[in-house]
């Protein structure tokens, strides 16, 4: 039966849920919206997945940044792909979107992905439409040394400029370090997935510094709307509804 | 002298700085020309020193402090404390001062201190999330009255525990940057030791920087740097030259405005002149930017923001 098993999983055809175990048909799991119908997990999904299940379908227009000093990624020798961006609809409204993967690099904010983010600021003043950013890192990309720091400055800088501009930050599993210490959490409505862990040093680091030893429910969505940092926790089956209401409110 | 082990040298260093302790004992003999020789020695072992052998002198305990700086600089320093919503941080001191008669606000990471007791209770200059309000409000303190601010980091990095986190670390930092993005007053950055992460940026940024020679500002620390990349902390020499961020890297890549230089060992050998040096600087740049009306201040900042990439 096992073998039977791992084979099925290694094709794709099941996948087994990391918080419950269960063993799930991934049809069933896509249907749910990459939600484990036993449990209630939030797997983590690309960025392609993310706008499929969030934007209007074929209603997303990727915007290419404008400015031209973005710099190509050394080791792949193309552009980051940890931020993907657009023009797109939810529900029939309007709005460009952003969304981070946290499977590119750890989703971790380089020069170019700052670009991307300060271009997508800067297209949602020009064209008068609200932001959703849906923003997932491991922090900033210490790789890039001192400019992937001052990237965090950067993109800050640029979210001052468009404050009249409604932002929408969605915190997805994980969200930590440069990111949420810097644009993600400058918006004006800031919503979480659930179970996602955001915050500003990673669990290992803290264990490592301190000592200490990490609860489960340590820095996760829940927690931080109970500590007055985030407006709701929102379940990925109502994200498009509570999107639109915010979208048609601004 | 090309792989001695970063231990051994800070040894060494101490064992001159014992003999020249010795020689000043000496009474009855010409000392001139030993005093020399000490000297010889160490312009010897620290010439041509690795960025991790530098990095060792910005995190030595005998480098002078923020709380050096202030007193060196300031005729006058009233501290002030609590961020006015949740509680006071001792990791960031931050008050008012004159300097040259101007009325200035000061705000710095309290990382050294005199005894072991001062280290904990301002927990090595790691700020929690109140340190970075207290930042906070006082530099919108010196906006509402049009006062400058002088800022000194010296910070391993924001405090990275629990109590931090359920605090909002990650927020804090983020408004805290807003703010120094976006005031309307002048501010002036100096980096006199570690500057680690975002911890450091959160006040690490101004309309003029200043950067001790061997201070180093970085995302992270080469430890930290290469337990991601290197899956252990042995490879932090290397780290350390991927990260590049002593004050001469950092015055190449044009983020740094001014370089101090320090005297050979680091500013822990001189600190008057180091602490003199800054504060002639300092002094320089704050007539610089009080002639700049506001308009132009906040116009040059937001270029000098927008300027923060690699020049290819």
């Amino acid at each position: 039966m096992s073998e039977v098993l791992d084979i099925a999983m290694k094709n794709g055809r099941w996948t087994e849920c990391p918080s419950c175990k269960e063993v799930i048909i991934t049809q069933k799991l896509k249907e749910n919206l990459w939600v484990c119908p036993n449990c209630g997990f939030h797997f983590r999904i690309s960025n392609d997945r993310r706008i499929g299940i969030t934007c209007d379908s074929d209603s997303f227009r990727p915007l290419s940044p404008s400015s031209g000093s973005l710099v190509p990624d050394k080791e792949q020798g193309k552009l980051d792909n940890v931020l993907k961006g657009g023009l797109a609809s939810i529900e029939g409204l309007p709005c460009i979107v952003g969304v981070m993967d946290f499977s590119y690099k750890g989703g971790t904010m380089g020069v170019n992905t700052a670009e991307m983010i300060i271009s997508l600021m800067k297209n949602a003043q020009g064209l008068e439409k609200p932001l959703v950013l849906f923003c997932s890192s491991g922090g900033v990309r210490v790789q890039e040394g001192i400019w992937g720091l001052m990237q965090m400055l950067r993109t800050v800088h640029a979210r001052r400029f468009i404050e009249d501009i409604p932002m929408i930050t969605v915190f997805t599993d994980p969200c930590l370090g440069g990111v949420t210490a810097s644009f993600a959490s400058l918006a004006d409505i800031m919503i979480a997935e659930p179970g996602a862990r955001i915050g500003f040093a990673g669990s290992r680091v803290i264990e490592s510094t301190i000592n200490y030893k990490i609860p489960p429910d340590f820095q996760n969505a829940e927690k931080l709307v109970s500590r007055g940092f985030l407006d709701m926790v929102v379940h990925r089956h109502n994200m498009r509804g509570t999107l639109a209401y915010i979208l048609r409110w601004f | 002298m090309k792989d001695r082990d970063s231990e051994r040298f800070i040894d060494i260093d101490n064992a001159l700085k014992e003999l020249e302790h010795s020689i000043a004992e000496l009474t009855d003999v010409d000392t001139s020309e030993l005093r020399e020789k000490v000297q010889g020695l160490r312009e010897d072992l620290y010439r041509g020193i690795s960025r991790w052998e530098q990095i060792e002198i910005a995190r030595s305990f005998a480098r002078p402090g923020t709380q050096d700086f202030i007193e060196g600089i300031f005729s006058d320093f009233m501290e002030v404390h609590g961020d006015r919503a949740y509680g006071e941080d001792p990791a960031i001191i931050g008050g008012l001062a004159i300097l040259d008669n101007i009325p200035v606000v000061v705000i710095g990471h309290k990382k050294h201190s005199k005894n072991k007791r001062d280290y904990i209770h301002h927990n090595y200059g790691m700020a929690m999330p109140a340190g970075h309000r207290k930042a906070i409000r006082l530099m919108k303190l010196a906006e509402k009255f049009a006062k400058p601010v002088i800022t000194f980091v010296d910070t391993p990095g924001a405090y990275p525990g629990p109590e931090a986190e359920s605090q909002g670390q990650a927020f804090s930092i983020a408004q805290c940057i807003s703010s120094v993005a976006s005031i309307k007053t002048p501010v002036i950055s100096c980096i006199i030791g570690e500057a680690g992460s975002g911890g450091a940026l959160a006040i690490g940024f101004g309309d003029r920087i200043i950067m001790l020679e061997h201070a180093f500002y970085s995302a992270i620390s080469p430890e930290g740097y290469s337990s991601i990349i290197f899956e252990d902390t042995s490879n932090r020499k290397k780290a350390a030259d991927v990260l590049k961020g002593t004050g001469s890297d950092l015055l190449a890549a044009g983020i740094v405005d001014y370089l101090i230089p320090e005297p050979t060992g680091g500013a822990h050998n001189s600190p008057q002149l180091v602490i003199e040096a800054t504060s002639k600087v300092i002094r320089y740049c704050l007539k610089e930017l009080l002639s700049i009306d506001t308009d132009m201040l906040l116009k040059k900042r937001a270029e000098k923001i927008e300027s923060l990439l690699p020049k290819v």
